[in-house]
């Protein structure tokens, strides 16, 4: 019995294998329907093409206004230039980075719902790739091999995989549309008519396919026996392969029985499927929907490896379009609105006019009225209330990179904020903080506008070693916050103190120690970057310095990331890795309860800029007598402390309620708040960024919290957990 | 339009006192060296008025040794069209009286100015006499501490800071101002390195004093000496451990002590 069933299956699949033909009467038959409408069809075809085109020569018209490799560089070796560099970009190790951003896997950067949102734009993208490969298939089989490709095997094939991709596309369709219209409200609050026409163009786009298909499919059946091209077939069993267009055929063959009505449906659905194909085209590079070529041409062009914490700019600044490279306007075009920057940018939450998405789109949008088909108004200055691009924009900007890491498409937001406040810097307009720093910076070497003799009287008792002196080499830099903000030479003295106790062998530049210039690039002020940068390379290589331990995640950043630049390549650790190391190598030991409740709040420039999460974690983990708790938005998707980017100096604008800060010392306060200990554990905001540790302090205090929480430097909970000098001196001696 | 501002070449305030180095030009360190702040208001002020114009020239003018080279490039870097330094080698001439002179001198040298800007004193002296002994050498008319220029008929319109308020005051031009370091030019405008950078390369020409026709070969008034004060002994007693009724009378007791005339307190 089953042995039959076996037999018999492989009796019939064998048949459907080989013999399988796609019904080759229908294509022509478009002649049924007129010859005018087949004339329409070629006529609105040829139509979207040329629309398709000419939209694709004006966003390209835009970015080869943009500044090339080189200077001297022709449109057309430029051109060569870029063909160079896809193929080396696809060829290069860095294939499998490229390759998970082309398939959207960026998604997975958003924090919440992720795995949803990838599953959902997977389903969506092999859909709709899948559908465009089988028409593209069926008319290359057609026109090209006159009904001789798609033949027996290969044609189930296509049969099964259209129609799987016509399941995804019409479910993933369904899905996105129920998040952003039902769901999700919240966060797709933005998600508009554009979101709306989109959606309902792939919706129709996957049903009418099928009903193309069963209306096929169902001619036949009522025709046969059915010759096709000299095969004459007594059942279509084979179109079983189309699993939803052969019973979809079997349904509608209950109600229509004539082939006039079956003519009819499939003009309809055929002719509509047509013409929501076509104006997708129509609207792909006027939509968001252009992601899918500017959003891979970036993928494909954009230098992955590029170090987060390194900025790149044109020197001259962003005034225009002209100012910026091809790259960054590609960038512009690929942005498809998807919001994580905007949801992610702790300016934006705070109630700034900043709004990473609508930096990127302002840019886009201001470079196509200045390009359009035919006129181009060269170098016209874009930034201003006309564009969007006001200065309290470009200001608020905390450079915390969370828009550029949260973005799928690899868009670099800070790079473009840094250059367009770099032309400002140049013309002049700055707020007038930051001019203050920035003489102070040029003047003194730090950012505190003191004298440089005073760098060192944060030193109340000993004497700190000079690196001449030091046989290690190892250079410690105290940074500016450091050696002048009160709050933060207690941060200072706990270094030393924890550096003397541990009799470590290590040097100082003492007063002549200089800004390391981070600040000063994040401003937009590259010349005197450039300057620190030559002269803090200088004499760290005077003086042979062999390794380099910061006490602020900024100059590790600059150090690390933009020195090389300038041909310093430095070994330079943040303090909490140097720390760290000192710990398990047993250089520090804690013989102090601590009795703390902390939670940790990862500073920019050393978390998402360097990737440095866990040892701090660690260094508190290993602290005796702390409980340690996760705020909710930690690791990459931390908040920033308001603090970076050089807008520690900026006066807060009166139109933020809530700093950014003062957010997060909520934050924290929520985290710490149900304590599991009842009494004697006293709450810390742990935070290893003399800016961190400023900013928050200052928020504990304008929120009132200070009595409940305190804001501490890692630094000086590793002291004071190592204090206890008494018993120590009485094991030495 | 042309704008003459006058800027000074200042000790910078986070360079170390010394009585024997009260002036620039005494100075080896070019970075002890800075621009009088409230200069900077002035040109701020010149730049806009050209910028509002659209037409017109900036020339800073500025009396010191070569040290001052800094400030003068600093105009430049700023947005001045072009500068002046006159020498004075050695601060050979340091009294305001005589500082006047020259420069009402140097201004006829130049001869086409519409305004003569001033900053509203000097960050180190802070006489706030320059522009009404320049206005006076010159029989021009003045107007100090400006918060606000505008322009009507070929007249200067502004407003000036007089105490409890502002005062509008329309004047002939070519005019003296001195411009407050509030109001519309509160915020100088930033200079980049760059531009500094770029301006320490413009040849600035440098006039000699005896080339302007002063009359007088020695300055009128001539500069001592300075001194540093004598070091104070007393020390600051801080009362606040304590009950603050017991601490009030504490500090009453210790203000009699140092023979304090508390006047009706007894």
């Amino acid at each position: 019995m089953g042995e039959n069933m076996i037999n018999t299956i492989i009796a019939i699949s064998q048949d459907w294998i080989w013999e399988a033909r796609r019904e080759a009467y229908w294509p022509r038959s478009i002649e049924l329907y007129g010859s005018q409408i087949g004339f329409l069809v070629y006529l609105c075809a040829a139509i979207a093409v040329i629309v398709l085109l000419v939209g694709l020569y004006r966003n390209m018209r835009v970015w080869f206004h943009g500044k090339y490799d080189q200077k001297e560089q022709t449109l057309f070796a430029f051109i060569l230039t870029l063909i160079k560099r896809g193929f080396k970009n696809i060829f290069s190790r860095s294939f499998p980075k490229r390759l998970y951003y082309g398939f959207g896997a960026g998604i997975l950067k958003r924090e919440s719902m992720q795995r949803s949102s990838f599953i959902v734009h997977t389903m969506i993208m092999l859909g709709f790739i899948g559908s465009a490969i089988a028409t593209i298939s069926i008319t290359i089989h057609e026109y090209i091999f006159h009904e001789e490709l798609l033949v027996g095997p290969l044609y189930l094939l296509l049969n099964i995989g259209a129609d799987l991709a016509g399941v995804l596309l019409f479910c993933g369709v369904i899905i996105a549309f129920f998040r952003r219209f039902f769901r999700e409200k919240t966060y797709y609050e933005r998600a508009g008519v554009e979101d709306l026409a989109l959606l309902l163009l792939l919706f129709w786009i996957s049903i009418s396919g099928f009903f193309v298909e069963a209306a096929r499919i169902l001619y036949g059946l009522n025709h046969l026996p059915l010759t096709i091209e000299g095969t004459t077939f007594a059942n279509l069993d084979f179109e079983l392969t189309s699993f939803i267009g052969y019973p979809l055929a079997l349904f509608l063959g209950l109600f229509i029985k004539n082939d006039n009505m079956i003519f009819t449906i499939h003009a309809f659905f055929y002719l509509s499927h047509l013409m929501c194909i076509l104006t997708l085209a129509i609207i792909l590079t006027f939509s968001k929907f252009f992601h899918v070529l500017a959003g891979v041409g970036n993928i494909v062009l954009t230098d992955v490896d590029k170090p987060k914490g390194q900025v790149r700019f044109s020197a001259d600044g962003i005034s225009k379009i002209e100012d910026f490279s091809f790259y960054q306007l590609l960038e512009a075009s690929a942005c498809m609105k998807c919001h994580f920057c905007h949801n992610y940018c702790p300016a934006q939450d705070s109630g700034e006019p900043l709004s990473p998405l609508k930096v990127i789109q302002d840019v886009k949008n201001w470079g196509k009225q200045k390009y359009g088909l035919t006129q181009s108004k060269k170098n016209e200055t874009m930034l201003g209330e006309h564009s969007g691009l006001t200065q309290d924009v470009l200001w608020a900007c905390v450079t915390c990179y969370a828009c550029t890491n949260a973005c799928p498409h690899l868009i670099g937001h800070v790079d473009m904020i840094v250059g367009m406040r770099a032309s400002l810097i140049e013309e002049g307009d700055v707020p007038g903080t930051f001019t203050t720093m920035l003489e102070s910076v040029y003047q003194y070497g730090n950012v505190w506008n003191q004298p440089k003799r005073e760098r060192t009287n944060w030193l109340k008792e000993g004497k700190l070693p000079k690196i001449k002196k030091s046989e290690s080499k190892l250079l410690w830099l105290p940074g500016d916050t450091l050696a002048y903000d009160p709050r933060n030479q207690k941060v200072a003295r706990a270094t030393y103190e924890i550096f003397s106790k541990s009799g470590l062998d290590y040097g100082t530049f003492g007063d002549s120690e200089k800004n390391d210039g981070n600040e000063m690039r994040r401003l937009g002020e590259e010349a005197l970057f450039q300057m620190l940068a030559e002269d803090n390379i200088k004499m760290y290589q005077k003086r042979d310095v062999k390794r380099i331990v910061t006490s602020s995640p900024h100059a590790f950043n600059t150090i690390k990331n933009e020195y090389p630049e300038y041909g310093g390549e430095f070994d330079v650790v943040h303090i909490t890795t140097f720390l760290l190391e000192m710990i398990e190598d047993g250089r520090i030991t804690f013989n102090k309860d601590l009795n703390l409740e902390v939670t940790y709040h990862d500073p920019c420039y050393l978390g998402r800029y360097n990737d440095e999460y866990e040892s701090p974690r660690k260094i508190i983990g290993k602290l005796p007598g702390v409980t340690f708790r996760e705020m909710p938005n930690h690791g990459q998707f931390s908040y920033c402390c308001g603090g970076g980017g050089g807008n520690m100096f900026r006066e807060t604008p009166e139109w933020v309620e809530t700093r950014i800060s003062e957010k997060r010392v909520l934050e924290a306060k929520e985290t710490l708040d149900n304590s599991q200990h009842s009494n004697g554990y006293k709450k810390v905001l742990v935070t290893a960024c003399p800016f961190c540790t400023s900013m928050l302090t200052d928020a504990l205090k304008t929120q009132q919290l200070e009595e409940e929480i305190e804001v501490m430097d890692l630094v000086e909970l590793v002291n004071a957990a190592m204090d206890n000098s008494p018993s120590s001196n009485e094991d030495s001696t | 339009m042309n704008i003459l501002v006058f800027v000074k070449a200042t000790i910078d305030r986070n360079a170390p006192l010394d009585p024997d180095e009260i002036f620039p030009g005494d100075r080896d360190d070019k970075s002890d060296v800075m621009t009088n702040n409230y200069d900077k208001n002035a040109i701020e002020a010149a730049l806009r008025i050209i910028e509002e114009k659209g037409e017109g020239k900036v020339t800073a003018v500025c009396l010191g040794s070569d040290m001052a080279d800094k400030v003068v490039k600093e105009a430049i870097a700023m947005g001045c069209h072009g500068a002046i330094r006159i020498e004075n080698s050695k601060a050979e001439v340091t009294h305001f009286f005589s500082v006047a002179k020259i420069l009402a001198a140097a201004a006829k040298k130049i001869g086409e100015y519409d305004l003569l800007l001033f900053g509203m004193q000097s960050y180190d002296y802070g006489t706030a006499t320059m522009a009404p002994m320049v206005s006076e050498f010159l029989d021009l008319p003045l107007a100090c501490w400006v918060e606000k220029v505008a322009f009507t008929n070929g007249k200067v319109v502004v407003d000036k800071v007089i105490e409890g308020g502002i005062r509008k005051v329309e004047i002939q031009m070519p005019a003296v101002l001195s411009i407050a370091s509030s109001g519309d030019f509160e915020e100088p405008r930033y200079t980049s390195v760059r531009r500094i950078m770029k301006a320490s390369k413009t040849e600035v020409p440098v006039w000699e004093i005896a080339d302007l026709g002063i009359e007088e070969k020695k300055p009128s008034v001539e500069f001592d000496d300075i001194e540093e004060p004598p070091a104070r002994t007393e020390k600051c007693i801080v009362f606040d451990d304590g009950d603050a009724n017991e601490l009030v009378g504490e500090l009453i007791g210790a203000l009699k002590e140092k023979g304090l005339n508390l006047g009706a307190y007894k």
